[in-house]
């Protein structure tokens, strides 16, 4: 075998959002890469634009703390709308449209502002009060209702920690906000839960629990009755981190001290366990492609690990203090152009104030400068991490 | 009117003294009272009625007075002190201005202190700011002293508090920067012979110490406060004199020039000033504020010339102080000619200010030139900058000049002198001698030339030259070879020793200090900053930083499937210790400091504990790694001493101390040349504890024996076997601290002595297989040791400016300085013991080193009979030296000849102390006389000639 090829040296960070007072709690590549939601403790969110790096939209949408933030989007690929779910500790989840620039949303950036931020927020779609005495962030997945005649957008479900005991699971479905599920609980002693994501796994709604004690169960709802699957506990610390592969192979958690766990989804254990050897790894985002996946660690550094190996493949050092999100973006090989320039129809002209709806000339012919921009931007993979510090990195890797 | 108002003051001071009861006297004083106002406002005897005055009452000065003593109310009060402030005058001295000022002191004040606001506060200040208010302020606080000294309990308290209003009182009446100049315009109106009374008695209170030293015993009794919060400073002596000097100033710049009552009266105030035994400051807070850029020099002149001849002379010596500092430079003189250029300009701002006094008033002209030749003057210690100064003002007087010079020449060559004179105020008299020859040379060629062809210059040098001491030896040949090469014009006729010495950087130093020319600039010279040494600046070389790689981090397996290459780990990601709790980790540890930099700026982060534990395990091997590559550590070393030299354990670090002298140790390890010296001199003038200045000396002497090979440096970083293993396993630790090592010292200098009288006892020489041969025999023939690095640094660096300094201390201060006490001294002796032990046989200057540490030792031996410590201290080091000089190459005759009075001398100590010592005494004046007594041996003769000289001296 020949030398090993020297490495490459350690990546840097291709841009810095620097646009929030304070730490980053979640973010999200929305509207296929084209726009980049963050939302930090203050309950402020920002819709960034993802080729330009500046703001379209800056609200305050939670009092509180912002837990989680999610897409939701329409049934049909075409459209140019999409939702934004959000989740704060101030005992809301809200669904709010993706905001147009009709809707004279404020771009003022809360470091321009002094950390206030006043003005419109973007149109309410539903509001659900919800218990948020804990850190768990929603679990989000589209019903798998067939009749969609004349919806623009299939109903939602979100899995939240029960009103009256953390440890237990409700589901709700969205725009109605009508509980669906109750009490969906662990056998064992669990704690809160901590972790949550909800998936169609084989055609069987399934919950993916991670508890304060360490403890991870899978509950199926079979039959009209949830059970607990399987259940387990990896860690020694509360999970924190819980995302699942794509094709719903596997899931994986990570949790306050410095354990990685790859659980297998179907035939249900624990198939591999990695110590990172640094404690306290809170986001984790699996890509696209399920090939690779990132943790944001309270040493304030993201990792980039391979799925397959579970191998260390990069450590992304910037932020100097911990970090706590991390998102990619979406893998846009296969998508087809028009999809991509209604978006950048939807972008360009936001200037204007109007929304044209006919940019496919530019799609199949020869692209402008700007469009070919946003292509060339857009098709990136993209990772993007929020830190304490209320910045947001932008990584260009893999 | 004015000894009327002297009596009221006194009798103020008197009452107030006999009586502890302020509120009492209210009834005793009242028929001093002139006017009544027909209201009988008689308080009730709780003094709780509280009586509002209709303003038409408050419209004299006299019904002020009635309206402060009936228990006004708070706005009253205010508004008599508004009114007393602007409308009536109570600053200027009468009996009724007393009578306010008391009743403002003894009721208005403890009644009202703590509700009034500040502005209210300064208020009440402004009235008392006058020669009565003052004086009734100390007259009570000198009252209050006692009681609150002795009473316990609640009483106490209350007077303690009382005291603690009355200096707040005070700091605020005297803080303002104008008070001096205040009351000076308030005195200046009266009448000639009054303000003569006013101002002598002020003088007394605020110049003689009559108000400082009520006020420091009354901060005594209320407990003074942890020196950094410290608010007041009118009882710390200090301030108070800086304070003073700057008043003095202040009425300076404002008084009129051409009058002379004015400046007859600051004189006053001056030489008073003088008395409070902080000259330094007064001086330094006078030139603060009168020599600025916009000259004002003129006032200060006029001010001393009307000094007394004593007081010129404190000010002259303090002023020659506050110069020195202000020319003493960082940067090492380099081995370039020019070496004088770089402070030139503030060299000649220097002599600007020096020449306004010395060249324009024949006192002061005497008094340098007494100061230039007397034993304790010259300057010991100052930086060569200040004698440049003088010289350059002294060379416009021709007259004084010559005669300067003859006399400094006469001195340089006097036998005696050379013999009994400390090498430093040998060097200081050369120095100015040679600059003395540089001006003569170009000013006055032939007088140069008489002077170089002169008897007292020919036998000058021919008596150096047969000094005993090599530094006086050289000093003779630099001047030697310096009027020569001024006076002879061909290169032939010129005087070259041609030896080693004179080649050196050092040597050349001295033989370039003619060339200085210095001229007298503008007094704002004095100002400039040094002139920037350009230095090209390499890039330091990147750190070699700690990559720990990460848990997973395989390349050769993942080449085949993964599709991703791995990226490098950045340049720093330490992992968690494996057996860390997960929640209590803290996530910004820092880092091991890599440079110099980080490692002060570590060192600063005083409130980090981790940052300090971190700075100080990793600064020893981080010194030691950076002294070998670059610019690093030689350009922060200052800081790193001043740093290591005065940390705090903030703490608790346990291993603190320890830490602190290795990285000390490491320091003088690495650059002996700068190091040395600068720790040498924090020991005797920094600012430093007990404990801290133990730990320059151990510095120093470790950081010799380092050097000398003696105990080899820490390991760096090794790894180490767990907890138990090691501490099982491990070699026991080199000693590191002083005392052990001189402890060690001991025993190896007496063991073989031991173990020869034992040897001896067991009789006779002949019948023994191998004979113990004689020491004198075998020494003789050791060969001198290779060349260590501590041979070219021990004496320069770390002997000479210990000695020298002890020197000047011990001029400047009389035995009563702080190196004197006896944990110090002895540890000072143990230093330079260890020294002359590291240095070994075969040290350059040995032989002067040995002298200066015999001479020393015979100085103190008669005041260290009773202190045991010193006692075992000196004689260690007369062991040592005579132990290291017997082995010198023919040693004994050598020490015979040169040491032979010296060594007579400690004899007779050593004789007295074998008798009524203690155990480890008399061991060790055991040894030293078994020593004598080797050198006895062969040279008997030599040393009893010594013997007869001495008998003869006395």
């Amino acid at each position: 075998m020949s030398q090993p090829k020297p490495l490459p040296p350690p990546p840097q960070p291709a841009y810095i959002l620097r646009g929030h007072t304070s730490p980053i709690h979640a973010l999200a590549f929305l509207r296929h890469n084209t726009l980049l939601l963050t939302a930090d403790a203050n309950g402020i969110c920002v819709l960034w634009t993802l080729h330009t790096r500046r703001p379209l939209a800056v609200w305050a949408a939670h009092k509180s703390s912002v837990l989680a933030v999610a897409e939701w989007r329409p049934i049909d690929p075409a459209s140019t709308e999409s939702r934004i779910i959000t989740h704060g500790r101030d005992h809301k989840i809200y669904v709010w449209r993706l905001p147009s620039p009709a809707d004279d949303v404020p771009t003022v950036l809360p470091v321009d502002s002094g950390g206030e931020v006043t003005g419109k927020s973007p149109w309410l779609v539903a509001a659900l009060s919800v218990n948020a005495l804990n850190f768990c962030g929603f679990g989000f997945c589209l019903d798998d209702d067939q009749n969609v005649e004349g919806k623009e957008y299939q109903d939602a479900l979100v899995a939240v920690p029960a009103a009256l005991e953390s440890a237990a699971v409700d589901i709700f479905s969205l725009p109605s906000t009508h509980r669906v599920h109750a009490r969906i609980q662990s056998q064992s002693t669990t704690g809160m839960a901590m972790a949550l994501s909800l998936r169609w796994v084989k055609g069987v709604l399934t919950l993916i629990a991670g508890y304060e004690s360490g403890h991870v169960s899978i509950f199926s709802y079979r039959s009209g009755t949830w059970t607990e699957v399987h259940s387990s506990k990896p860690h020694t610390q509360p999970v924190l981190g819980l995302a699942a592969a794509p094709g719903n192979e596997w899931f994986l958690t990570t949790s306050a001290d410095s354990l990685i766990v790859r659980h297998s989804l179907g035939q249900e254990g624990m198939d591999l366990v990695r110590d990172t050897k640094h404690a306290g790894l809170q986001g984790l985002a699996v890509r696209g492609d399920a090939k690779i996946f990132a943790m944001a660690g309270w040493d304030g550094k993201y990792r980039v690990w391979s799925a397959g190996k579970m191998k260390e493949l990069a450590v992304l050092k910037w932020h100097r203090v911990g970090c706590y999100a991390v998102a990619f973006a979406e893998i846009l090989d296969a998508v087809a152009g028009s999809e991509i320039s209604q978006t950048e129809a939807l972008v360009t002209n936001g200037d204007a104030g109007e929304v044209v709806r006919s940019g496919y000339e530019g799609a199949l012919g020869a692209l402008t400068v700007e469009q070919a921009r946003i292509r060339r931007e857009t098709s990136k993979h993209w990772l993007a991490g929020g830190a304490k510090d209320g910045k947001v990195s932008l990584w260009e890797i893999y | 009117m004015g000894s009327l108002c002297i009596s009221t003051m006194d009798g103020l001071i008197i009452s107030r003294s006999s009586s502890t009861e302020p509120r009492r006297e209210h009834s005793v004083d009242e028929p001093l009272l002139t006017v009544s106002t027909g209201k009988s406002l008689r308080p009730s005897p709780n003094g709780v009625t509280i009586t509002t005055f209709s303003t038409s009452s408050l419209d004299s000065p006299s019904g002020i007075l009635d309206c402060l003593r009936a228990s006004p109310s708070q706005e009253t009060v205010v508004q008599c002190l508004q009114l007393l402030d602007s409308t009536f005058n109570i600053r200027t001295p009468s009996p009724l201005s007393s009578q306010i000022t008391k009743v403002l002191l003894e009721t208005t004040l403890p009644d009202f202190w703590h509700v009034l606001d500040r502005k209210q506060r300064a208020l009440l200040a402004r009235c008392l700011a006058s020669p009565t208010g003052l004086g009734g302020l100390a007259a009570m606080l000198k009252a209050l002293i006692s009681p609150a000294r002795d009473k316990a309990g609640g009483e106490a308290m209350g007077l303690r508090e009382n005291l603690g209003d009355l200096l707040d009182l005070l700091q605020m009446v005297v803080a303002r920067r104008s008070f001096l100049h205040e009351v000076w315009a308030l005195i200046e109106k009266e009448s000639e012979i009054k303000r003569n009374i006013v101002w002598k008695e002020f003088t007394a209170l605020m110049g003689s110490g009559r108000l400082l030293s009520v006020a420091a015993e009354a901060e005594m009794v209320f407990g003074r406060p942890p020196p950094d919060q410290k608010q007041r400073w009118i009882g710390d002596g200090k301030l108070y004199a800086s304070w003073l000097g700057r008043g003095v100033a202040e009425v300076c710049l404002h008084a009129d020039i051409m009058e002379d009552a004015p400046w007859k009266s600051l004189s006053q105030m001056l030489s008073a000033a003088f008395r409070l035994g902080y000259n330094d400051s007064v001086v330094e807070g006078l030139v603060q504020i009168l020599i600025t850029p916009t000259d004002e020099s003129i006032r200060l002149q006029k001010i001393v010339t009307s000094l007394p001849v004593h007081d010129k002379r404190s000010y002259m010596l303090a002023l020659l102080r506050v110069i020195s500092t202000n020319l003493r430079s960082h940067i090492k003189h380099d081995d370039h000619d020019a070496w004088w250029k770089h402070d030139a300009t503030r060299v000649s701002g220097a002599a600007a200010l020096l020449e306004k006094f010395l060249l324009h008033d024949d006192d002061f002209q005497s008094l340098i030139q007494e100061w230039i030749t007397s034993s304790t003057g010259g300057g010991i210690g100052e930086p060569i900058a200040l004698r440049r100064a003088i010289m350059a003002v002294i060379s416009k007087n021709e007259l004084a000049f010559c005669e300067l010079s003859e006399k400094l020449l006469q001195q340089f060559g006097d036998q005696l002198w050379i013999k009994h004179t400390p090498i430093v105020r040998q060097e200081v008299n050369v120095q100015i001698l040679l600059l003395c020859a540089g001006i003569a040379h170009r000013h006055a060629p032939s007088f140069m030339a008489r002077l170089a062809r002169s008897s007292a210059f020919l036998s000058g040098v021919s008596n150096r030259l047969s000094a005993s001491s090599h530094r006086a030896r050289f000093l003779g040949m630099v001047v030697g070879e310096c009027f020569s090469s001024l006076v002879d014009k061909e290169e032939t006729m010129q005087m070259s020793f041609g030896t080693e010495g004179m080649e050196t950087a050092e040597g050349k130093w001295w033989k370039s200090i003619p060339m200085v020319d210095d001229k007298i600039g503008e007094l704002k010279d004095l100002f400039s900053t040094p002139a920037a040494v350009v230095k090209k600046r390499k890039p330091t070389p990147p750190a070699s930083s700690v990559t720990t790689t990460t848990a997973i981090q395989v390349i050769e397996e993942s080449s085949s499937e993964d599709e991703f290459t791995p990226y490098a780990a950045p340049d720093s990601d330490p992992e968690d210790a494996s057996d860390e709790d997960a929640t209590t980790i803290s996530r910004n540890k820092p880092s091991a400091p890599v440079y110099i930099r980080q490692l002060i700026s570590y060192l600063h982060a005083t409130e980090s504990y981790d940052k300090q534990l971190l700075a100080l395990e990793h600064a020893s091997s981080l010194i030691r790694r950076k002294a070998t590559s670059g610019k690093e550590l030689a350009s922060h070393l200052p800081d790193l001493l001043s740093i290591f030299a005065g940390i705090d354990n903030r703490f608790d670090i346990p291993a603190f101390d320890e830490l602190r002298t290795a990285a000390l140790v490491s320091l003088v390890a690495t650059s002996p040349e700068q190091a040395g010296p600068w720790l040498a001199a924090q020991f005797f003038t920094g600012d430093y504890g007990l404990v801290q200045r133990a730990t320059l000396l151990t510095a120093i002497g470790m950081g010799a024996r380092e050097l000398a090979g003696l105990s080899p440096p820490p390991t760096i970083s090794a790894p180490q076997l767990p907890g138990k293993s090691h501490s099982i396993w491990s070699a026991p630790a080199p000693a590191h601290d002083l005392r052990s090592i001189t402890a060690s010292l001991k025993s190896m200098l007496l063991t073989p002595l031991a173990a020869k009288a034992a040897d001896q006892l067991t009789g006779p020489s002949v019948l023994k297989i191998r004979t113990f041969s004689s020491r004198l025999a075998v020494e003789k023939n050791r060969a001198a040791p290779v060349h260590r690095k501590i041979l070219d640094v021990v004496a320069s660096a770390f002997f000479f400016p210990l000695v020298g300094g002890w020197w000047v201390s011990a001029r400047d201060f009389g035995g009563k300085q702080v190196q004197a006490q006896p944990e110090l001294l002895s540890l000072m002796v143990q230093t330079l013991a260890v020294l002359i032990h590291a240095a070994g046989p075969a040290a350059p200057r040995g032989m002067e080193m040995a002298r200066e540490c015999l001479e020393m030792v015979v100085g103190m031996l008669p005041a260290a009979a009773g202190e045991q410590r010193v006692l075992d201290a000196l004689l260690l080091a007369a062991l040592t030296v005579l132990e290291v000089g017997i082995e010198a190459a023919d040693g004994p005759r050598r020490v015979a000849e040169e040491l032979g009075e010296l060594v007579v001398q400690v004899k007779g100590w050593a004789e007295t102390a074998v008798e009524v010592g203690e155990e480890d005494t008399r061991a060790l004046a055991a040894g030293v006389l078994v020593k004598i007594a080797e050198v006895e041996e062969g040279y008997r003769r030599i040393l009893m000639g010594a013997l007869g000289v001495l008998g003869m001296d006395e």
